[in-house]
């Protein structure tokens, strides 16, 4: 009692001083946030170049698809960031992403279009694929959080079965004749602008206000950043963390069904390789490998950057079998400007 | 504030606490001492609420303690600083201070503003006008501690522990670290002051508490008991063989050249930095350099391998110059190591003991093109086993699956197989039996005695057998010299612990 | 063949010889009953579709030619890579399961070669579908002509369109020779026959159908006399379809400023969008016929028929291009 009347005298000493203290607050934001940032001048960079390879590439219509393209891979992105942030892994976020939608699409479409011909309402057939990321998401963090399996290991083999399950439940065959309500996510807009990409960088700012904001998120920095402190000061480590998974798993499911929704069909090779590209835009974006570190804003501008560079490939005409040479060296040395600039923190 | 009463705790054999009782008033430091073992960690477990006693009732505050599972129940009434650092580096003091708490008026979002003055405020108390939007990371060890004793406070903890506080810390910052104390205790703080330093527990305490294997021997005013019964209480009596005196050792060869010379040898190192040390080694001698955790005795002997490197000062090896940092070329000059850690430093687990007692020497058996000569191996593996009596198996048993005592030997063995002009052993018979024990200090005596310069780095009494000459440190510095065995325990041990020692 | 088991046949016991020696001979054309020809398919499955219709075929066809089908061991769609070093490692294993004779899909042909090498090493014939190796020898390929196939559609799109223009091409995985084939195809007629018109080709990685809707999407934003869109397969059609409505470039077929779309594959899908206008037309590759002639001629390889190098049969796998109430070619199912 003694302590709280030092301390409330002391915080009106310290308000007087709260001029002081705003001013510098400001410059401080900003320098916080020049640290992310300093990627923009990589993305003007890539914007000029695409502006000079093809004039098409500024037009209104072509940085839709650029968005378009993206969004899917962002939401996995916002997935994973999570999931890294609590200082664990999931390499079966692209299983999810592939087998969820087809299982939801399964149970809604005709036979004749390879469903298993219960043709179920649309909506449950949503709700299916949200449940079947949840279900996922919580194997997952059980067994490697609480059961203590190699993170990497454990999510690597899940991944494995995830895409061979999604390989053997048709045969390799894809789903198709999906009804509206399935694929609005891929193939409708707002004002213009793909409804995709509208729930994509929701996610992201809803996302980035919760870790900044939110007790927590707060409290998944610090168990990322020293796992022993947070556990002494009471952080439910194991609660967050395998809401974590379960949270990045339904994420990366509504990405499978916007890609499913641009395809308007689920195949059976969906989410292949995907996790390679939401590592590196995490990566690049900030997102430190060890936990602990790295903010939304970052991995946002990650994507982006990888959305470009895919797009500025395909305008140029660039013989065809060199696309991956060239894809691959453009993201090293993303990468390479991200450690120098200080971003990267793998 | 906290108190501990006929308390018993055992972790399978191991019986660590056995009927100890200790109470911590308000407005009291307490400290508590004992060598390493004695129990203190243990009973620190039990006032934090990491652990129930077997035996026996912990109450803090005149209350029962609440279960295990509310850390957050525990959180108000103790909070302990330890030696590591418990903040989280990447997020903002501000943050650390109120991890997982809330503020007055929050509900489960963060008001950033609040958080920001409230943390600002907090330091002002204690006068530290501390930046509290700089990263956790970026601070000095005082500053952690300011913080983390802030953030228990601020918590409504009114029993604070700490331990080994002034480890990390230089001169100054120990003599701020006083004035807080003496603060907290005016605030009516009960404080538990854990240290091997003892001329700061009568600078600063008010009663003291020895505890020796578990049990507690001696507690009472500080002001009521001298140095040298608080040694005594913390090393006990004896064994009748070596009442008070480590026994001389028996040497049977000339001292020779001076082999190794340390020439003001500053490090900077986490585990206790070292500040313009100078020794020498002769052939022939075993020089033993004793002192605490931190005090910087197993940082001389990393800087004289290689293994870190000095800020300044010289290392010459028979006479000349090595180049610091440099373990290859340190050890090509003859330089035996045997580390402090042997599974972490010591041996290759899964080569067998023939190819780890050969480690060191591969480019001697390889003549040609680099191919290790089988036979030249196997005969040098066999004279080492011999000379050490290793027990394995067989030549190829990987070293792993050894006791102990036989790893420890292959690794002495491994040091001693080039021949070596220096001898570097830190710790050399930690974790063996009392046999491998007797053969390891026996064939470190022969190499001694052979001519080999040996520099050792141990706080275990028994080592010191093969010592020709003591070397202590305190705090980074050589506090004093024991020239002439036998010595006297007490005198030692009140040397190692920061007493001035009268000669 | 019989020479393998010989010597050491005589060493067991006589029953068990002569039921090895029946077998090692695949029992010249009088099925003697039990020996069952038994064969190994591998595929690879890029072209789900396709490859679907297939399996329907094959199991049809199994029975009526009397074989035992091992299999099929499948390479994973739109997997990455390494679906060659996958196949070499399933022709081992059916190999090594003692089948007489394989049917393979190559997922790319020069790869394969390895495996044709220790087929031909072990003495079980190889006969392959729809690809051509360009590396090993096999007994005998079964497939169509993948370059009339793209000169037939890109005939089609430009003899159909309204003015000159730019054709996309959304090409297959390049390392495919059926995805060269067609692509030559498609060039070489446009740039003989149709001088005014201009091919801009996609190139999309392991047949993946996203990267291949995003490629159309690009053309419809960059290409601004968009003629018309010629896909390698079938099963990006929908999503192309989606993406020129969401464009507001759709229109069905024979309406004004309509972007034709021609595909391949002939699956009964591509009936049902071919019926309701969506898509213009699409090669028929009957995968009963592939079924058919893979079983057949795998059956004719243990049996012990010769043929000779470069010898083609003619049994009617010509392309035939599926357009808007013409008729089709014999076959079940459209």
């Amino acid at each position: 009692m003694q302590q709280r009347a030092m301390a409330d005298k002391a915080i009106e000493q310290a308000t007087s001083v709260g001029w002081r203290m705003n001013r510098r607050d400001i410059r401080f934001v900003i320098l916080k946030w020049f640290r992310e940032l300093t990627l923009i001048p990589v993305i003007v960079v890539l914007m000029i170049a695409g502006a000079i390879v093809n004039p098409v590439f500024f037009t209104p219509s072509n940085l839709i698809n650029v968005a378009e393209g993206g969004a899917a891979l962002g939401m996995v992105v916002v997935a994973e960031s999570l999931i890294l942030l609590t200082g664990k892994f999931d390499i079966s976020l692209q299983g999810t992403f592939g087998l969820a939608p087809l299982l939801g699409a399964w149970l809604i479409a005709p036979k004749a279009s390879q469903g298993l011909g219960t043709e179920w309402n649309p909506w449950l057939g949503l709700l299916v694929v949200l449940g079947v990321g949840l279900a996922v998401g919580a194997f997952n963090g059980i067994l490697v959080v609480k059961a203590n399996f190699n993170a990497f290991i454990f999510t690597l083999a899940m991944s494995i079965l995830l895409t061979g399950l999604q390989l053997g439940w048709l045969g390799g065959q894809t789903v198709y004749n999906l009804p509206q309500a399935f694929i609005y996510l891929g193939s409708e807009s707002w004002v213009g602008i793909p409804v995709a990409v509208w729930i994509t960088v929701v996610a992201f700012a809803a996302a980035a206000l919760f870790l900044r904001y939110h007790r927590a998120g707060r409290a998944m920095y610090a168990i990322g950043g020293n796992l022993e402190a947070a556990r002494a000061a009471g952080i439910q480590v194991d609660r967050i963390r395998i809401g974590v998974f379960m949270v990045a798993s339904v994420l990366a499911a509504v990405g499978g069904l916007m890609q499913a929704g641009r395809v308007t069909a689920v195949t059976a090779g969906q989410g292949s390789n995907l996790i390679f590209g939401v590592f590196a835009a995490a990566v690049i974006g900030g997102i430190s490998l060890d936990g602990g570190r790295g903010r939304m804003v970052g991995a946002l501008t990650g994507v982006v950057l990888l959305s470009l560079v895919t797009n500025i490939l395909t305008l140029t005409n660039i013989s065809s079998t060199w696309i991956d040479a060239v894809d691959g060296a453009i993201i090293l040395i993303a990468l390479g400007l991200a450690k120098l600039i200080g971003t990267e923190r793998a | 504030m906290g108190e501990a009463d006929h308390v018993f705790k055992s972790f399978g054999e191991t019986r660590a606490l056995v009927d100890v009782s200790l109470d911590v008033r308000a407005a009291e430091c307490h400290a508590l001492v004992g060598r390493n073992g004695a129990g203190k960690s243990t009973l620190v477990s039990l006032f934090t609420g990491l652990g129930r006693p077997d035996r026996g009732a912990i109450q803090l505050a005149g209350e029962a303690t609440p279960s295990l599972a509310d850390r957050g129940a525990w959180l108000a009434r103790v909070a302990c600083v330890y030696q590591r650092s418990m903040m989280v580096p990447s997020l903002t003091v501000a943050e650390n201070v109120f991890l997982n708490r809330r503020m007055a008026g929050e509900g489960a979002l963060i008001n950033w503003r609040q958080l920001r003055s409230e943390a600002h405020a907090l330091m002002l108390e204690w006068g530290f006008d501390l930046d509290v939007d700089q990263e956790a990371a970026t601070l000095t060890v005082e500053q952690r501690q300011i913080v983390e004793i802030a953030r228990a406070l601020s918590i409504g903890a009114r029993f604070l522990i700490l331990d080994e506080p002034t480890a990390a810390l230089e001169k100054a910052a120990v003599d701020r670290l006083f004035e807080r104390v003496r603060r907290l205790r005016e605030g009516g703080v009960g404080v538990l002051y854990i240290s091997h330093h003892l001329e700061e527990i009568y600078e600063i305490c008010d009663r003291v508490s020895v505890l020796r294997d578990g049990e507690m021997v001696l507690s009472g005013p500080v002001s009521n008991i001298r140095q040298a019964e608080l040694v005594a209480a913390m090393v006990g009596t004896a064994p009748p063989r070596r009442a008070t005196e480590i026994e001389a050792v028996e040497t049977h060869g000339a001292l020779g050249e001076t082999r190794l010379q340390v020439r003001d040898l500053t490090v900077y190192s986490r585990s206790g930095s070292v500040a313009g040390v100078s020794l020498s080694v002769r052939s022939g001698e075993c020089a033993g350099l004793v002192g605490l955790r931190g005090s910087g005795s197993a940082t001389v002997a990393d800087a004289v391998v290689g293994l870190v490197r000095p800020r300044s000062g010289t290392i010459l090896i028979n006479g000349s110059a090595v180049e610091p940092g440099q373990v290859h070329s340190t050890l090509h000059r003859g330089v035996g190591y045997v580390p402090q850690d042997r599974h972490a430093r010591g041996f290759a687990p899964q080569l067998g003991v023939d190819e780890n007692l050969t480690l060191a020497l591969l480019d001697r058996l390889s003549r040609r093109l680099g191919i290790v000569s089988y036979r030249e191996r196997t005969a040098t593996a066999r004279r080492q086993i011999e000379q050490l009596q290793i027990v394995a198996r067989s030549l190829d048993q990987p070293v792993s699956s050894l006791s102990g005592g036989n790893q420890q030997k292959v690794v002495v063995g491994r040091a001693l197989a080039p021949d070596p002009n220096v001898l570097v052993a830190v710790n050399p018979t930690v974790g063996v039996d009392v046999a491998s024990k007797e053969a390891l200090l026996d064939a470190i005596g022969r190499a001694r005695d052979h001519g080999v310069a040996v520099l050792m780095v141990s706080d275990d009494f028994e080592d010191l057998r093969v010592c020709t000459r003591l070397l202590v440190m305190v705090r980074g510095r050589i506090a004093g010299e024991f020239k002439q065995p036998p010595w006297d325990r007490q005198r030692l041990i009140a040397a190692i612990e920061g007493f001035e020692v009268a000669v | 063949m019989s020479t393998l088991f010989g010597r050491r046949v005589r060493a067991l016991s006589a029953v068990v010889g002569t039921a090895l020696l029946a077998v090692g001979c695949g029992g010249s054309p009088t099925p003697s009953g039990s020996t069952t020809p038994k064969i190994g398919v591998v595929l690879t499955y890029n072209l789900p579709g396709f490859w679907g219709n297939y399996f329907k075929y094959e199991d049809q066809y199994r029975t009526q030619l009397g074989v035992e089908i091992v299999g099929p061991k499948v390479a994973n769609v739109e997997a990455n890579g390494n679906e060659a070093a996958q196949q070499i490692l399933d022709v081992r294993s059916l190999i090594a399961q003692g089948v007489q004779a394989l049917i393979i899909n190559p997922a790319d042909s020069a790869a394969i070669g390895p495996a044709l090498d220790y087929a031909k090493r072990k003495g079980v014939p190889v006969v392959t579908v729809d690809v051509a190796r360009s590396q090993g020898s096999v007994y005998m390929i079964v497939r169509a002509d993948n370059t009339a196939y793209g000169t037939k559609s890109c005939d089609y799109i430009a003899s159909h369109a309204t003015s000159p223009g730019t054709i996309a091409m959304v090409e297959g995985d390049l390392t495919s020779l059926n995805a060269r084939d067609r692509a030559t195809g498609c060039q070489a007629v446009i740039s003989q026959k149709y001088p005014n018109f201009k091919v801009q080709a996609y190139q999309t990685k392991d047949w993946g159908t996203d990267p291949a809707v995003q490629n159309a999407t690009t053309a419809l934003t960059a290409i601004t006399d968009l003629r018309g869109i010629y896909v390698h397969w079938s099963v990006p059609e929908d999503g192309i379809i989606a993406a020129e409505k969401q464009k507001n470039k759709y229109s069905d077929v024979g309406g004004s400023n309509h972007i034709m779309l021609v595909g391949n594959d002939g699956s009964p899908h591509e009936c049902d969008l071919i019926r309701s206008k969506n898509l213009d037309a699409t090669i028929d590759q009957p995968a009963d016929k592939y079924a058919y002639y893979a079983i057949f001629y795998a059956k004719q390889a243990v049996a012990g028929t010769k043929y000779n190098d470069g010898q083609t049969t003619d049994h009617n796998i010509d392309p035939i291009l599926l357009v808007p109430r013409a008729g089709r070619g014999s076959g079940p199912g459209g």
